[in-house]
């Protein structure tokens, strides 16, 4: 896919238009600034469409700004894997914003910030520099800090201090990279770099900006042991369910693009790529372990998305084409199912206010659409047949039968069920009685319609799958017809398992109803980080050797 | 004596910074540390591509020897905003959180936290 | 306040400020062909208003009207580039880019001076609560 892309001269649109269209939104008043906003982000996702045909053409689209020599401009690229990024990103937005329509309390401020915060996550998947990468990952970092303590909670200050230094220390492990490599080879811009790096005459000069840029990429994407400031800040009580949704369903991958990048520039001179596959398997089984821990709904979810992102680096790091796909279409599912469930949690908090997993009980009596739509999420994120999860995951499985990963990856798919078998506790039961709580007892159709509407998609991704897959990736990808019975069958069994190990054995022990959350202060973060560091550093020199 | 050039000392400067955000429970000194190693990225920067008696990219340079490198020099601009910003809003926070807690260490604002 | 009236900062800050103030014209209106710039222009601006706030600590400035006017100029920025770059999209000549990046410049300068002054007076006039 390395052709001479062709030139789109919109491409800056999809980073700039939200902002400006942003700023409008500060002007006007609130009515008209929340029709603005969410007619824009049709536009928005009219335009990825487009670019999208413009790529499935060319292989890549590209703009240089201000006519510079591409060493020295702002490129910005997008081949397959961006523009997918960037259709779901849309996609997703356009959905949230629609769940936030009727929140009267938001103010214009939030308007402006969740709009400028597409336009940011569209500009980190379309840069084509390293200093471009920064700039919008450090802009992007201190938004979601305002933004994740937005409704002012008590415990929002601490939350987002430790988000944004620890997310601002690891931009400055990035920024040292960066410059380190700078000095080395005199580029910063990826595609040049991947063009220089393999004739590049002193290939251990590289090793030290790969370890900084490595811990950055690391800690964005919440690997072990880097993870920790992840559930405070999707997590935290204080930040809007959109925003939640958004940051769990979007944002989080690009950490995980980042890495991706970064891997394809570094791959002639360094191979990390075992370390970072048993570090993804660690991460997931450490995840889910945690998940199971809580007692709050969306702290289950916040640290479920450790273990799936462990599952995505597990895909990518395989080095086969069909689990590098797997993985990629596992984050365009994961970013679906995560973002329902993260809504419907939110509706849930709202109507029974309470975020506690024990007090909350039948939500398919109370609140039906938005019970229906928390089950098909769960049905996509266990992996359960004819839905999108048990695609992807079936993908990243590709061609590891019969090695301990095929075991490890079952490991973790029980994890995913057993884990969600306690989240699927608060759908069942009594209707819940309206007059003991102060709830807001008013539906809210429109959101819970966007919720129901978010579940029904991942049905229809795991139904589709092979035609979405082929447009999306060029690669039709679906579970075949003979492993199909196979794998309905593993999951039944998990299944069952399951519901039988966590109702017979686990409920009734303390230290799981206890929560149980190991938490580092700020010095422990940082410090596992410069351990990160050292230990990267030692590994790669050692293998160089 | 040719170890003590601008490179070796923004990397010493710069795990000087890491220490003080690993070593000191004071949140204000986080701050003061995180700025510290975005100094140390700035002086990288700008001496990683220096020359002897370079000259300043302005105006009509090609009768120059050596001329200083404009790239990083833009881009540390930008950085030093950057850092202006970060500063400034975790510095905001940290008041808070000090009007809030009534302290500014990390643990003591923890253990307030989780009761 | 902590400490009493200066005499040595007065008298310094007081001979120092004219020469700030023009570093900080000078350096927004070369920005286009100098190092310097609108940012960097600003900055000195803000450093002149805290200064100043320094010397004579007056509680009765006027946050609002200092914010208002960063609103305004932050939005002169915005359509003004977007007249230039999109709605007139022939080549201009160089006096004209010339006099774009001045402009810029000098809404920049002014912009970020108003900003981190603000700051400053956020973080001094904040008694307690949010």
């Amino acid at each position: 896919m390395e052709t001479e892309g062709l030139t789109m001269p919109y491409l800056i649109w999809l980073v700039v238009g939200p902002v400006w269209i942003g700023t409008l939104a500060l002007l006007l008043p609130t009515r008209l600034s929340r029709l603005l906003v969410t007619l824009f982000r049709g536009v928005l996702f009219a335009l990825s469409v487009w670019v999208f045909l413009g790529i499935r053409q060319t292989g890549m689209v590209e703009q240089t700004l201000g006519n510079w020599p591409v060493f020295a401009a702002i490129t910005l690229r997008a081949d397959f894997l961006a523009i997918d990024l960037i259709l779901l990103t849309a996609l997703v937005y356009a959905l949230a914003g629609l769940y936030e329509w009727n929140r009267a309390e938001k103010d214009r401020l939030f308007l402006f910030l969740f709009i400028s915060m597409q336009g940011l996550i569209n500009g980190i998947f379309l840069s084509g520099d390293l200093f471009n990468l920064f700039v919008l990952l450090e802009v992007a970092t201190l938004v979601n800090s305002v933004l994740i303590m937005f409704k002012k909670d008590s415990q929002a200050m601490y939350d987002g201090l430790i988000y944004l230094l620890v997310n601002t220390v690891s931009m400055s492990f990035f920024l040292m990279g960066t410059g380190i490599l700078y000095k080395a080879t005199g580029l910063l811009d990826l595609k040049l770099l991947a063009g220089q790096i393999p004739g590049h005459p002193d290939p251990s000069s590289l090793l030290l900006p790969y370890v900084f840029l490595m811990v950055a990429a690391s800690l964005k994407s919440a690997l072990m042991p880097l993870f920790s400031w992840l559930p405070k800040a999707h997590g935290t009580p204080s930040a809007p369910s959109a925003v939640s949704a958004v940051l769990s369903g979007i944002y989080v991958k690009s950490g995980v693009y980042l890495y991706e990048r970064l891997q394809t520039v570094f791959s002639p001179v360094v191979d990390t790529r075992e370390l970072f596959l048993v570090l993804g398997f660690i991460t997931a089984v450490v995840g889910f372990i945690l998940a199971l821990m809580q007692k709050d709904i969306k702290l289950i979810l916040a640290y479920h998305t450790v273990s799936q992102i462990g599952l995505i680096m597990i895909g990518l790091n395989q080095g086969s084409e069909p689990a590098s796909f797997g993985a990629f279409y596992h984050i365009i599912n994961h970013a679906l199912f995560k973002s329902t469930l993260f809504l419907a949690a939110g509706l849930i908090i709202r109507r029974y206010q309470t975020r506690n997993l024990f007090e909350i009980k039948g939500v398919f009596r109370t609140m039906p659409l938005t019970g229906a739509a928390t089950a098909l999420a769960i049905l996509g994120i266990t992996g359960a047949p004819f839905f999108n999860g048990s695609v992807s995951k079936y993908w990243i499985g590709y061609g590891s039968t019969g090695s301990w990963l095929e075991y490890g990856l079952l490991l973790i798919n029980f994890g995913t069920i057993l884990s969600f078998t306690k989240f699927s506790t608060i759908l069942f039961g009594p209707k819940a009685w309206p007059g003991k709580r102060k709830g807001i007892h008013t539906t809210d159709l429109l959101s819970e319609g966007v919720v129901l509407f978010m579940g029904i998609l991942c049905l229809l991704g795991g139904v589709f799958s092979e035609s979405l897959t082929t447009v999306l990736f060029g690669l039709p990808m679906s579970i075949g017809a003979t492993s199909f019975p196979t794998k309905t069958l593993i999951f039944l069994l998990l299944v069952i398992a399951a519901a039988a190990l966590y109702f017979g054995l686990l409920k009734k022990r303390a230290w799981l109803k206890s929560s149980g959350r190991f938490e580092l202060t700020f010095n422990g973060i940082v410090a596992s980080q410069a351990g990160f560091f050292t230990f990267l550093l030692l590994y790669v020199v050692w293998q160089a050797r | 004596m040719q170890w003590i050039n601008g490179e070796n000392i923004s990397l010493v400067l710069f795990f000087i910074g890491v220490y003080g955000l690993v070593a000191r429970r004071n949140m204000v000194k986080a701050i003061i540390s995180l700025g510290v190693m975005q100094s140390a990225i700035i002086l990288y920067f700008l001496s990683a591509g220096v020359s002897v008696h370079p000259v300043p990219p302005i105006g009509d340079v090609s009768t120059a020897a050596a001329v200083a490198d404009p790239l990083p020099q833009a881009m540390m601009i930008t950085d030093i905003v950057i850092g202006i910003g970060t500063t400034a809003v975790a510095l905001t926070m940290v008041i808070h959180l000090y009007h809030q807690y009534g302290t500014t260490n990390w643990l003591r604002a923890k253990w307030k936290r989780k009761g | 306040m902590m400490y009493q009236d200066s005499p040595i900062i007065r008298v310094v800050i007081g001979l120092l400020n004219p020469l700030m103030l023009l570093l900080a014209i000078y350096l927004i209106f070369n920005g286009h062909s100098s190092p310097g710039g609108g940012f960097q222009g600003g900055a000195i601006l803000a450093t002149v208003f805290i200064s100043h706030y320094v010397i004579y600590p007056y509680e009765d400035i006027r946050i609002r009207t200092l914010q208002f006017m960063e609103k305004i100029l932050y939005l002169a920025l915005v359509l003004l580039s977007v007249l230039v770059v999109i709605v007139l999209p022939v080549q201009l000549s160089l006096w004209q880019n010339q006099l774009y990046m001045t402009i810029m410049n000098i809404l920049i300068g002014f912009k970020v001076g108003a900003g981190l002054t603000l700051i400053f007076l956020r973080f001094v006039f904040h008694e307690g609560g949010l």
